[in-house]
């Protein structure tokens, strides 16, 4: 049976040419850049390249740029480094309610530290009030986590726009976005950013890289503590191949946004045009959101009982984003943005990459059509 | 003097004529479980010995995972020699010492002898090895034969004398050798009730195997994966490979719900379940069905319902949780290390074929009107058609052909 993979907010395929040019740094260039002999300062070259890479498709400094271990841990570190470097000016943080789960626990965490935490409320298409905002910061805020693009609707915030007005009202106020479902799919502008966390896994890149934009007037404090890599910021022996990989994935990405712009548009219309014949569907996706991530509510039909139909298939969705499906109850996010209840715990998010087609659209979609009466008659009995 | 591990097999001794037969099933199972070299086991004079040349690390656990075993203790066996015997013990006590921090400590010397011939009494022996010890260590012990910190036991027997510390003994799992009370199978459904169920009549010495119905696309891949690593878990109390039966459900349920009232759907689905695994059953051998039922726990679980359900089967069901509380279920998964696994939140009989207000109180034949509504046997006979079978131990899963 051929596959059909719809879940690419969840993670992508490793392109063949990062799994080429990463097969070295496994081998023959074994060495730790952080050695003074020759292998190390091979594998050194491989990161300054991979860096010098990410600067330029960023547009930010090379000394700004960290690697880590994936978004998770950028996200803890942009946020714990921050709250403790900046403790004595304010403990106060603001973020939205719709934010991934490894912003929202962290902030969850600090609260239990004494730390006071408002979370936005967002509107039915995911994004905050920019008032609100703006009323929610006060003497003792010290930084703003507010997301680029939301993983389960794919929600647009004008982050720059954000970022410009906190710092008309609050000028020392952090700034920090989560990138990851932004990479390869928007244009990124990371002028009036402080911080931002990006992911190699989402963009066909391999797993355990992640990085974190950190620019150079901000201070944070270190999470890991140990060899000093990273300037002293970030220790831990530098995942060669993975680093390596994920900047080929970045090239490929970034260089063609333009026409893969174009192509995620061309799938995410074809799927509206026909999902939008069918009865008892609801887009959960905002108009304006990014094309590669279609969240589809379908009256009478368990999230999971349509996700596992759809397998049978060979065709693979998410019932919520990937890490928080393994926990039982309804979407945050789908929460936040009110969704109606018959729809709310019967939504899948279908997510596209480039090697999705259009023949693959519309397989899904006749799937859809010819599987949904028969679900609801029995779900409906 | 040499380490042997010293195995107590406790009730196995009340077996009269049988004993024979379980402590060869004893040995077969330490050997298989604990995977020991057959030629380190021995049997001597109505005890079990395995010789160590190092304490292995994993020994101790796989040996807590063999039922039929009452305890178990890593004994210094020396020859029938009074001066070498009284060495033995200064020189054990001297390394006891060692590892305690605290400076003072009372001890008793508890001795028995089953070797008549032996020179001594069990007193004498006791007597002199105290006083032995009490000569070497008169800084830090002193005598109390009640409240004792330390009781160092000495076993004279005709094979040797076996010195050592009553707190090194490590209590075995109890029960009956797995292999000696016949064969059953369990329906695990993935909650936390059904591997405490099937645990329990492991214990007595059951070969359990398992069968779990899937229901996709109403049950996923996951709930799958879960109850595979149920029975990875379990197999390492079994000893063997586990055989996981796993019929189609689906259609039973799709079909029955449409004509039977949702107030007895679960009841006519378990009536299904119990009917499958008695087919099963039959096929391969197996002598009773396990359920994980508790009275009274859930609506489907009173006793009219549970006799209803079970009506007309042609085997026993055992139910060895019917009188436990749920949190006594929950105290022992996590002792056997199954409630970790059956937490995990993925859906297990989807929600869609379970009714707000089941039915409680059911009656037998209320629930075979409705199966006339249904080609039970052709339902039945899909189910089959598709079950698939895996033989799991705790590090392999193999796929197999059903064998009827």
């Amino acid at each position: 049976m051929k596959e059909i993979y719809l879940d690419n907010n969840a993670t992508t395929k490793v392109a063949p040419e990062a799994v080429e040019v990463m097969a070295q740094y496994f081998d023959s260039s074994f060495g730790n850049p952080s050695s003074l002999h020759k292998k190390g300062v091979e594998a050194e070259r491989a990161i300054k390249n991979a860096r010098n890479l990410i600067d330029k498709t960023l547009h930010v400094k090379t000394s700004e740029v960290y690697f880590t271990s994936g978004a998770t841990e950028s996200n803890n570190w942009a946020i714990k480094g921050a709250a403790r470097a900046n403790k004595r000016k304010g403990k106060h943080i603001i973020t939205t309610k719709i934010e991934h789960d490894a912003v929202l626990e962290t902030c969850k965490y600090l609260e239990n530290k004494g730390f006071r935490i408002t979370y936005l409320d967002v509107d039915f298409s995911g994004n905050i009030k920019k008032e609100e905002l703006l009323n929610a910061i006060s003497e003792d805020t010290i930084l703003v986590a507010i997301m680029h693009v939301n993983n389960e609707i794919g929600t647009i915030n004008n982050i720059d726009d954000l970022a410009n007005s906190v710092k008309d009202k609050k000028e020392d106020a952090l700034f920090f976005s989560d990138g990851v479902q932004a990479l390869g799919k928007i244009s990124i502008n990371l002028q009036n950013i402080d911080m931002y966390s990006l992911s190699s896994h989402k963009i066909h890149g391999p797993k355990g890289v992640g990085v974190l934009v950190i620019k150079d007037r901000v201070k944070v404090e270190p999470i890991l503590h140990g060899g000093g890599q990273e300037k002293g910021k970030r220790s831990g022996t530098y995942n060669v191949p993975g680093i390596v990989g994920f900047s080929k994935a970045i090239e490929l990405a970034c260089s063609n946004i333009e026409k893969n712009q174009k192509h995620f548009k061309n799938l995410k219309n074809r799927f509206l045009e026909k999902i939008e014949q069918l009865d008892g569907v609801r887009i959960n996706s905002p108009e304006k959101s990014v094309p590669t991530t279609l969240n589809i509510g379908f009256e009478g039909v368990p999230a999971e009982v349509l996700l596992h139909t759809l397998e049978d298939k060979g065709i693979f969705a998410s019932s919520g984003s990937a890490c928080a499906s393994g926990k039982r109850g309804v979407s945050h996010v789908l929460k936040a943005i009110k969704v109606p209840y018959p729809y709310i715990s019967s939504s899948l998010r279908f997510s596209f990459s480039r090697y999705t087609t259009i023949e693959e659209i519309d397989f899904t979609c006749k799937v859809l059509r010819d599987e949904l009466p028969k679900l609801r008659e029995i779900t409906n009995a | 003097m040499e380490k042997v591990i010293l195995i107590k097999i406790g009730e196995l001794w009340l077996k009269g004529g049988n004993r024979g037969d379980f402590i060869d099933r004893l040995v077969l199972n330490i050997e298989k479980q604990s995977n020991v070299d057959k030629a380190d086991i021995s049997v001597e004079q109505g005890r079990i010995y395995i010789r160590t040349k190092s304490k292995a690390p994993k020994l101790e656990k796989r040996l807590s995972k063999v039922f039929g075993l009452h305890g178990f203790v890593e004994a210094n066996k020396v020859e029938l020699d009074y001066p070498k015997i009284k060495e033995t013990a200064t020189q054990l006590m001297r390394d006891k010492l060692d590892k305690l921090e605290d400076k003072n400590f009372t001890f008793r010397v508890t001795a028995s002898r089953s070797f008549k011939e032996f020179e001594k009494t069990s007193e004498d022996v006791a007597r002199d090895i105290g006083a032995v010890l009490m000569d070497s260590f008169s800084d830090k012990l002193s005598v109390d034969l009640k409240n004792y910190d330390i009781n160092l036991i000495v076993e004279i027997r005709q094979e040797g004398a076996f010195l050592y510390f009553e707190d090194d003994e490590v209590k075995g799992a109890g029960g009956l050798p797995v292999g000696m009370s016949g064969r059953g199978l369990m329906m695990l459904s993935g909650g936390i009730d059904s591997p405490v169920a099937a645990w329990l009549l492991m214990k007595r010495g059951m070969l359990v195997d398992a069968v779990y119905f899937h229901s996709p696309p109403y049950t996923g891949e996951k709930t799958k994966e879960k109850i595979i690593d149920i029975c990875q878990t379990l197999s390492e109390w079994k000893g063997s490979e586990i055989t996981l039966y796993i019929p189609y459900f689906t259609e039973i349920q799709t079909e029955s719900v449409k004509t039977i009232p949702d107030e007895f759907w679960t009841l006519v689905h378990r009536r299904f379940m119990v009917k499958i695994t008695g087919m099963i059953a039959k096929d391969e051998g197996y002598q009773a069905l396990i359920s994980g039922e508790s009275l009274g726990q859930v609506a489907s679980q009173t006793i009219e319902n549970m006799t209803a359900t079970a009506y007309g089967s042609e085997y026993e069901v055992l139910r060895p949780l019917l009188g436990f509380d749920k949190q006594e279920t929950i105290d022992f998964a996590k002792k056997i290390d199954t409630y970790d696994i059956s937490i995990q939140p993925y859906e297990d009989c989807c929600t869609v074929f379970s009714a707000s207000h089941p039915r409680t109180k059911s009656k037998p034949n209320d629930l075979m009107n409705f199966e006339t509504k249904l080609d039970v046997d052709s339902l039945i006979s899909k189910a089959m058609d598709k079950i698939e079978v895996y033989k799991i131990t705790s590090d392999e899963i193999k796929k197999h052909a059903y064998n009827k």
